[in-house]
């Protein structure tokens, strides 16, 4: 309403007449909207510092082997090699474990609480698009997080060898890399939106995930202690290997081609079954997402 | 739908009705589990802003939600904007905007943000949602506040950010369910009136959802009135508060004994008077009501003010329809 005096058009409120479109990634709205939101975070940043940090001690070990081996050939033998340590650094990224709580316990229960679904869902957007936005949008960090250093400490390596022979010696390591960094990505992202689809508090997402992991984890330790090695050494492997964080680095070791040995000059370990515990994943990632679907209504849908 | 009353002037203006209604449902009937919320409701619902009335339960959220795609009626047929519910529910979704009745937005954004991603999730380009979120807030006066986190908000404020979302992408059609919820005595008014301005000198067609009787009042010019599910009337505001066809509330400059005479020459007869107020009740004739009135008032060399069908409160006339 223009008031006396001033413009004769009403710039008050206008229709909108620009474009408007349906069509294509609308999830992708919701995907942005997550990763900006993680990236605002302090913390974040120093999470993901965290989580590059096994990569940096990778590549200042490597600087040191490097010198080792230039003055003792010999030594070399026992050495560990450089996807072995690649190996070790990606089973020991817990921080991509607490990158994935920050981004995701809030993804869907922080909407939850703010009734934002009934928002979201009155737009031109579908119960799938919400829930591949939101998936996006704890994947897209994770796995940044877990690829970027992984690249980074292999670029490293492959430029200190020699890019050429580097290549030749690891033809299909860049692709199980891009790979392998995804498991963890997808796991958590599908686990942690499906159980913030069902709560409204962040804190209680995070407490019942890290509950079922370490709980599976400890409960894989003493279920292989319990029963030994009477099984057979791979059959032992895999089930100490049967939780979800175990079968991120088991699934993740079999793709790279190579576990890491517990010190200089271990033996090699003996590679768990990667069927079962792709099949764990498999059925976690399943669940997560039910979960999730289930969850995602604009109304409340009362039944019987 | 009822005909419109060729007499209802409301506020001092004509309402305009196009035949093209907004929104159309036919039998349609919505459950929740055993639980009957809407039953075989048919109604059109015209241009303009209509308030869906009725005590709480009554079915109007479970309408618009039945609009909108979020719940799946389980008979009936439906359409708004020409869409049809069943099989365009985004088409539709792109077109109208919706102010649901919860409190309700999308944590950890400033009012700028939250707008401009409304804008984004309704298909907009980024940088147009980005224009328009400054814009729209700026409508619902929320300029000032615009870069604070909307957790720190009022409710008042709360509300206008719910309206400012809901009007970022330009829709045709506005759906306000229960918009002036928790909303002080200044707050409302304000609210009101912003709504008024939207449906009457926008050109947004808004359908307003309350059981707040003043509410719809001071901002439709239609009403459908619902109850258990079922529509018990629809008219235009003046024709559902119209007394009958034969009543007449006359206001004349001063008050005149000789036009009492006079209006009982013309078959007219006099059921009540306050000061220079006088309601009339006037038998059938060929001579349409309102010429005999101006006669008699000419005879009686009395001044009229004003003149209009007998109406009386939208609170009687919601009680009336929904016994």
């Amino acid at each position: 309403m223009s008031a006396p005096g001033g413009p004769i058009a009403d710039l008050s409120y206008r229709n909108y007449d620009g474009p408007k479109s349906v069509d294509g990634f609308r999830w992708w709205s919701i995907a942005k909207n997550g990763i900006r939101g993680a990236m605002r975070k302090k913390f974040f940043w120093v999470l993901v510092a965290l989580a590059m940090l096994p990569y940096l001690f990778l590549i200042i070990q490597m600087i040191l082997l490097s010198t080792i081996t230039s003055v003792n050939e010999a030594a070399s033998e026992n050495m560990p090699t450089f996807v072995e340590m690649l190996a070790g650094a990606y089973g020991n990224s817990w921080w991509v474990l607490f990158v994935a709580l920050l981004v995701g316990t809030g993804s869907i229960a922080a909407d939850n609480r703010a009734n934002a679904l009934q928002v979201y869902l009155s737009k031109p957007i579908t119960r799938k698009d919400y829930l591949i936005g939101k998936l996006m949008s704890v994947f897209v960090p994770v796995y940044a997080v877990t690829l970027l250093p992984m690249l980074m400490a292999t670029s490293f390596a492959a430029f200190d060898q020699g890019v050429g022979a580097f290549i030749s010696e690891h033809p299909v390591l860049f692709p199980s890399i891009i790979v392998v960094a995804a498991i963890p990505a997808i796991v958590h992202a599908s686990l942690l939106c499906g159980i913030s689809a069902w709560n409204k508090t962040p804190w209680a997402v995070g407490v019942s995930y890290v509950g079922v992991v370490f709980f599976w984890n400890i409960a894989s330790t003493i279920l292989v202690f319990a029963i030994g090695q009477d099984i057979g050494s791979q059959a032992a492997t895999t089930i100490r290997f049967f939780s979800i964080d175990g079968a991120i680095s088991g699934l993740g070791y079999r793709i790279l081609g190579n576990m890491p040995r517990q010190g200089f000059g271990g033996d090699r370990v003996v590679f768990p079954d990667p069927v079962p515990l792709a099949m764990l994943l498999a059925v976690a990632i399943a669940i997560g997402i039910l979960l999730c679907y289930r969850r995602i209504r604009a109304v409340e849908v009362v039944t019987g | 739908m009822s005909s419109i009353s060729e007499r209802g002037l409301v506020n001092g203006y004509t309402p305009l009705y196009s035949p093209m209604p907004v929104a159309q449902v036919s039998g349609l009937t919505v459950t929740y589990g055993k639980k009957v919320a809407v039953q075989n409701l048919t109604c059109d619902i015209p241009e303009g802003c209509v308030g869906l009335l009725g005590p709480n339960g009554a079915g109007k959220t479970t309408l618009i939600k039945a609009l909108l795609g979020f719940v799946t009626p389980v008979t009936g047929t439906g359409n708004v904007l020409g869409h049809d519910i069943y099989t365009e529910p985004l088409q539709i979704r792109m077109n109208v905007g919706l102010m649901p009745e919860l409190d309700c937005h999308i944590p950890g954004l400033t009012a700028v943000e939250y707008v401009a991603y409304a804008g984004e999730l309704s298909g907009m380009p980024r940088s147009h949602a980005i224009r328009r979120s400054h814009e729209v807030l700026d409508y619902c006066a929320l300029g000032e506040a615009r870069y604070r986190n909307l957790e720190t908000y009022s409710t008042g404020m709360k509300q206008r950010a719910k309206l400012a979302q809901a009007l970022v992408h330009g829709p045709k059609l506005l759906f306000l369910d229960e918009p002036t919820n928790g909303l002080d005595p200044e707050g409302r008014d304000e609210m009101l009136d912003l709504i008024r301005d939207i449906s009457h000198d926008k050109g947004v067609n808004v359908i307003v959802s309350s059981h707040l009787l003043p509410d719809i009042e001071k901002t439709c010019d239609y009403v459908i009135v619902m109850q258990e599910g079922t529509v018990r009337r629809q008219e235009t505001v003046a024709g559902i508060r119209a007394i009958s066809a034969t009543q007449w509330d006359v206001e004349l400059r001063e008050p005149s004994e000789a036009f009492v005479s006079a209006v009982s020459t013309e078959g007219g007869s006099l059921l009540r008077s306050l000061s220079n107020f006088y309601r009339l009740e006037m038998s059938a004739d060929e001579v349409p009501a309102s010429l005999r009135i101006f006669r008699s008032a000419r005879a009686a060399g009395a001044q009229v003010r004003s003149l209009r069908a007998a109406q009386r409160s939208l609170e009687d006339a919601f009680l009336e329809a929904i016994q």
